[in-house]
């Protein structure tokens, strides 16, 4: 061969995981086994268990690769075969967490407030691993916190969270945050899941939470009420919970229906707010949005009750749902909840109505400090911007000036969109409340039907 | 809608095969590079990942008549397979078995076959079928 440059080709290759690469070879020279066995210093794959897949043929290793017909550019594929080392990879993958995903889902996350990284690292030195490797030595470590003994006395279930192989594991630990997020939002919404939820909620999350509170009444008293005030039972255990969920509007006929106009002592009554808003300490912000939602009725209601009180029925037309005042006037709420039987407890759901409601509020009086959780309402949560906004819009629109003169911003926005039709845009921003993008998805549907 | 050439088309996806333009997981080109007609194929469909597939590669042939690509070309399984739409005597697999066979367009071509095989194999309720030896053939 005095001209070997003319058989140069380059042929790319392409791995089934990677990155593809070019290689530049002689297919009139080489077998596909030495071939191969040059992919293989830039491959991870070992020669022997490479297989080469050109225009639909597998490359044999004893024929010349010119047989094949390979071509300047063309792609040959780089595939692993059977018997290599992924397959003992995979057998030597740890007994699948499987197990313990059940058992976590189904619990609540008590790693949820510490430093992940952190964690990991103590976790993967040498001596805690030893340490934790036996399991009498954990034991005692965590039945040395009087606490923490008291806890596991009262419920045995948390025990085997105290096995803290997933701690090591950020695979483990990030699948189990994950999980419990999920298995969070799943609950919900089955037949009977909010039942579950309590009782979850009661067996792990607040035992665990009160054990490293000092000692601390007033959320079981809280959480108790909430329960009678529900009709809730507690689903029996071993058994599949099939009561829907319960109503909090419902109405109830054991009760007396003096409902004041007093703000306070509504949402005091509506005891889904109170305590899942602020009592229940869930970790995560995925969850915080979920409660904030479930609340979602119960502030829409208020504002209602609140206009009218004010005397100002034009708030009612704004929320539009038919149906909404008649609603209202039967809820029925229980006055035996209200702050009258807990000042701690109303002193915090005014806390959270003047998060809702800064303007009306501002006026009223000086709040002492936010004492709940940050992260459940001090987050910049969208679900709660908007809803100030649109309470915001709504207490505007009660006044009686012009809505050219309140929307004027609004307007000239629409406008500069190339919204012509003032009229039109009035109404949508009247219909939206203010919210120009609301408005505009309003206006864009307009012109769709027309 | 403009009818493109059977030849038209067939170079174009030989050109695909032979570049690898495609996902990477199959391949296809002829089966001898002086058929003018290109009537005969191979194909290869790497095993799906996670299924009792993985790490095999299966070989087929295809075959492109005349009235390619308004007919569908018939297609063999050469590797043993077990799949509800292949023959298991012939390794032929069925048209009525497999939708787009079955629903074939003028558009389609080998590679949507391929695929759509591939997508058989990592089925839930095919991808733990009891498999033949690796390299057994039909």
């Amino acid at each position: 061969m005095e001209d070997s440059n003319e058989q140069l080709i380059n042929v790319k290759f392409r791995p089934s995981t990677g990155d593809g690469f070019d290689y530049r070879f002689d297919p009139g020279q080489l077998t596909v086994q030495q071939l191969k066995e040059k992919l293989a210093l830039r491959t991870t794959i070992p020669a022997d268990s490479m297989r080469l897949v050109y225009s639909g043929r597998v490359l044999k290793d004893e024929d010349m690769v010119d047989l094949y017909g390979v071509k300047e550019g063309h792609t040959i594929h780089v595939v692993r075969g059977a018997d290599n080392r992924a397959a003992e990879q995979a057998a030597n993958v740890p007994p699948s967490s499987t197990g313990q995903r059940s058992t976590n889902s189904a619990t609540t996350n008590p790693f949820a407030n510490f430093d992940q990284d952190l964690m990991r690292s103590m976790m993967n030195s040498p001596m805690i691993r030893h340490l934790l490797s036996n399991p009498e030595i954990v034991r005692s470590m965590v039945m040395q916190n009087p606490t923490m003994r008291q806890m596991i006395e009262r419920n045995p279930e948390i025990g085997h969270i105290i096995t803290m192989d997933m701690a090591r594991n950020p695979e483990l630990m990030r699948e189990m945050m994950r999980n419990n997020d999920r298995a969070l939002a799943n609950l919900e919404t089955i037949p009977g899941g909010f039942n579950h939820l309590r009782r979850m909620y009661h067996t792990l999350q607040e035992p665990l939470e009160s054990a490293g509170r000092h000692n601390d009444q007033s959320s079981e008293a809280a959480n108790r009420r909430l329960a009678e005030m529900l009709n809730v039972e507690s689903p029996p255990e071993g058994r599949i919970n099939v009561t829907p969920l319960p109503n909090p509007w419902a109405p109830r006929n054991n009760n007396n229906s003096s409902t004041s106009g007093n703000i306070t002592s509504i949402f005091g009554g509506i005891p889904s707010f109170g305590i899942m808003g602020l009592q229940m300490p869930f970790p995560s912000p995925s969850s915080a949005s979920r409660i904030a939602n479930s609340t979602q009725g119960s502030t829409t209601q208020s504002t209602t009750q609140n206009s009218q009180a004010n005397g100002t029925p034009n708030a009612t037309s704004l929320t539009n749902a038919p149906g909404t005042t008649q609603n209202f006037s039967n809820i029925n709420l229980p006055q035996n909840l209200s702050m009258s039987t807990d000042p701690e407890y109303s002193r915090r759901i005014q806390q959270v109505m003047q998060r809702f409601m800064p303007s009306q509020f501002a006026s009223r009086q000086q709040m002492p400090q936010p004492y709940y959780p940050t992260s459940l309402f001090g987050s910049p949560n969208p679900f709660f911007t908007n809803m100030s906004q649109s309470l915001g819009a709504s207490q505007t629109t009660t006044t009686s000036e012009p809505p050219e003169t309140r929307f004027r911003a609004q307007l000239q926005t629409l406008e500069e969109m190339g919204f012509m039709d003032q009229a039109e845009n009035i109404r949508a921003l009247l219909a939206a409340g203010g919210d120009v993008n609301s408005a505009i998805e309003l206006l864009l549907r307009n012109l769709n039907s027309a | 809608m403009a009818k493109v050439p059977r030849n038209f088309k067939l170079l174009e996806e030989l050109e695909k095969g032979e570049k690898g333009l495609g996902d990477g997981t199959c391949s296809y080109g002829l089966s001898n590079g002086e058929d003018i007609y290109m009537s005969n194929w191979n194909g290869t469909i790497i095993g799906p990942a996670g299924t009792i597939h993985e790490n095999r590669i299966y070989s087929l042939k295809l075959y492109c008549d005349e009235n390619y690509p308004e007919s569908p070309p018939t297609v063999h399984f050469i590797s043993r397979i077990n799949l509800p739409c292949v023959n298991q005597h012939t390794g032929k697999v069925e048209p009525s078995r497999l939708s787009c066979l079955a629903q074939w367009k003028s558009s389609y071509g080998l590679e949507d076959i391929l695929l759509e095989l591939r997508r058989e194999m990592a089925n839930p309720v095919n991808k733990k079928l009891p498999q033949p030896p690796e390299g057994s053939l039909f």
